[in-house]
């Protein structure tokens, strides 16, 4: 009886969570069309997760690409099949692997990161100074804040699918020989624009979930400063969670609309 | 501030920057599907497409010259593509060209090559159909696959029969491989031939050095042949031998016709050789007159014991005395 009890509540707290989720979402919506726009502090934002996160964007993908490709190598030499490397990877990279590692790495770094300052601003009472002072607090923080990971994200998966693609060309250029011209070219004559467009159609999701979350548990955190690791914890794993299910909402939709 | 002006220098050159890779990329995504470079459509009518799709490689002599644009069903066998081909191949591809379905390698993607014919044609239009060949599709290669398949099951299941009664020992192959006494006999027989083979090879020389012999003997003949009052001599005896033969050539005719007029039965020899009533005849008449000759006897020792014909018997008598003692 305590069992189901437990799975009830889990289910309410689930729902409930959503919920205030959803309503948090439908805040921003609210919020981002209406004048005072921050535009100072949105770019200030965008610095801060795009610029600060392009290194540690760059090395992932690049490690990814020559991982990726060094996995494969084998199997496709086995197959008779090398000269498919770039066709194959190319795909993988900009269809899947450079918007999905691009968004957990941004969700490690940029949902924790905003779900501890906010966090932090909220045990500090910040936040309810910023209303006192009558400051709109969710238009400065939060809308500002998700709408960087929103244009900010896209902008680091193109770059890490470049570094990607880039380390993938350096290995078969090392131990196949194939030259970079040759292997852009075959990369490029695979794409098509229903790979390109909704993988990064996809990304501005990825960013805005990740902003969203990461505002919402820092927004709403709660029991003082243990509360505030919490909020960064969770912020993260539900971000990650969400960057999957939003991804594959994406493939669902986009098999409606481009033929894959 | 300066501080704030900097990070916004930064984030400007990250956004353009990204933004300029997003343009490019699409750029080139675009570029390989000819959007962004002035195209003409051409079509063909195939029966079967082979699992093409819009978007797939069309390609001229093995060159990439565009894309396919769209697919449709014209009629329950004919199938309409509508090809979107680079303009600056306009020149080069000619209304007498074909198109063909075929793949990129064995696993590769659908595409359509267009193939040059020879003759002289035409550069194609904007909007123009041009012919299509079809291809040998999979099911086509699988059936004749599963034939071949079937065959080699056949030819597997006798082989296998052949080497079972093999096994049991009947047939000449069999005892060949497993008749002990067979092999001792086989072995006898190729030790017979090498024999044979080093006896062949000593007569061969034998007939070769009697070849070089007689060469030199020829030589020689040569040499006597050289010689004019010889060579006139031979002459001679070679001409007389000629007439003579040419004699003995009738005379062998004329033996010939008599041989066949006996054969045949002709003339008295030849009766009395073939007919065989004749003969009878004859042999008849010899015994008559066998029979009569001895009756004449009597009779002539008849007449000389007659009084009438006594005395010119002894008349005779007596002149054979006197003439034999004359003698």
């Amino acid at each position: 009886m305590v069992y189901i009890q437990s799975i009830v509540k889990g289910i309410r707290d689930f729902l409930a969570e959503t919920g205030q989720l959803a309503f948090f979402a439908g805040r921003f919506f609210k919020e981002v069309l209406k004048p005072p726009y921050e535009f100072r502090e949105l770019l200030r934002q965008c610095y801060q997760m795009g610029n600060r996160s392009l290194m540690l964007v760059l090395v992932t993908g690049f490690i990814i690409g020559l991982v990726l490709t060094l996995q494969s190598r084998p199997t496709l030499i086995e197959f008779g099949a090398e000269s498919w490397m770039p066709n194959m990877v190319g795909i993988s990279i900009v269809r899947e692997i450079g918007p999905v590692i691009t968004a957990l790495i941004c969700a490690g770094r940029i949902a924790s990161g905003i779900g501890a300052e906010l966090g932090s601003m909220r045990v500090t009472e910040q936040i309810d100074a910023m209303e006192v002072s009558g400051t709109n607090p969710f238009k400065y923080l939060v809308v500002t804040r998700v709408l960087a990971t929103t244009l900010m994200l896209p902008l680091l998966v193109i770059f890490g699918d470049i570094i990607a693609l880039y380390g993938s060309a350096l290995i078969e250029f090392l131990k196949g020989g194939m030259s970079f011209q040759l292997y852009f070219n075959k990369v490029f004559d695979a794409l098509s624009f229903g790979d390109f467009i909704p993988a990064t159609t996809k990304s501005f999701f990825f960013g805005f979930v990740i902003g969203l979350v990461g505002c919402y548990k820092g927004y709403y955190c709660k029991k003082g400063t243990a509360g505030v690791g919490k909020a960064a914890n969770t912020a993260v794993v539900m971000a990650s969670l969400l960057v999957f299910f939003v991804d594959f909402m994406a493939v669902f939709i986009s098999d409606i609309f481009y033929e894959l | 501030m300066a501080k704030s002006t900097s990070q916004f220098v930064k984030l400007g050159v990250f956004v353009v920057l990204g933004s300029l890779l997003i343009l490019v990329m699409a750029y080139m995504i675009g570029n390989d599907q000819n959007i962004f470079r002035p195209t003409f459509q051409i079509t063909a009518v195939f029966n079967n497409v082979n699992g093409l799709q819009k978007g797939n490689n069309v390609r001229y002599s093995g060159i990439n010259v565009g894309t396919v644009k769209d697919i449709v069903m014209e009629q329950d066998t004919s199938i309409r593509v509508y090809m979107q081909i680079q303009e600056d191949m306009l020149a080069h591809i000619k209304d007498n060209a074909v198109a063909i379905v075929g793949s990129d390698g064995l696993v590769g993607s659908m595409l359509i090559n267009i193939l040059p014919r020879p003759g002289q044609g035409l550069p194609v239009q904007d909007g123009d159909e041009i012919a299509t060949i079809s291809r040998i599709i999979t099911q086509d290669m699988l059936s004749t696959l599963n034939v071949t398949n079937e065959n080699a099951a056949l030819l597997t299941a006798d082989l296998l029969e052949v080497t079972r009664a093999m096994r049991n020992g009947s047939g000449v192959l069999s005892r060949l491989l497993y008749d002990s006494t067979m092999a001792r006999d086989l072995h006898q027989s190729f030790h017979n031939l090498q024999v044979s083979t080093a006896k062949s090879e000593r007569a061969i020389d034998r007939l070769n050095q009697m070849i070089e012999q007689w060469r030199l003997e020829q030589s020689a003949l040569t040499l006597v042949m050289d010689d004019p009052e010889f060579r006139d001599q031979i002459r001679r005896v070679a001409a007389n031998l000629d007439s003579s033969g040419q004699e003995i050539r009738q005379l062998t005719g004329r033996l010939n016709d008599l041989a066949g007029g006996l054969e045949a039965g002709e003339g008295t020899l030849g009766m009395l050789l073939k007919d065989t009533a004749m003969a009878a005849e004859i042999q008849h008449g010899l015994k008559y007159l066998d029979s009569g000759l001895v009756k004449f006897d009597q009779n002539m020792e008849a007449l000389k014991h007659n009084w009438l014909t006594r005395g010119y018997f002894k008349k005779l008598e007596k002149e054979q005395r006197k003439a034999a003692k004359k003698q």
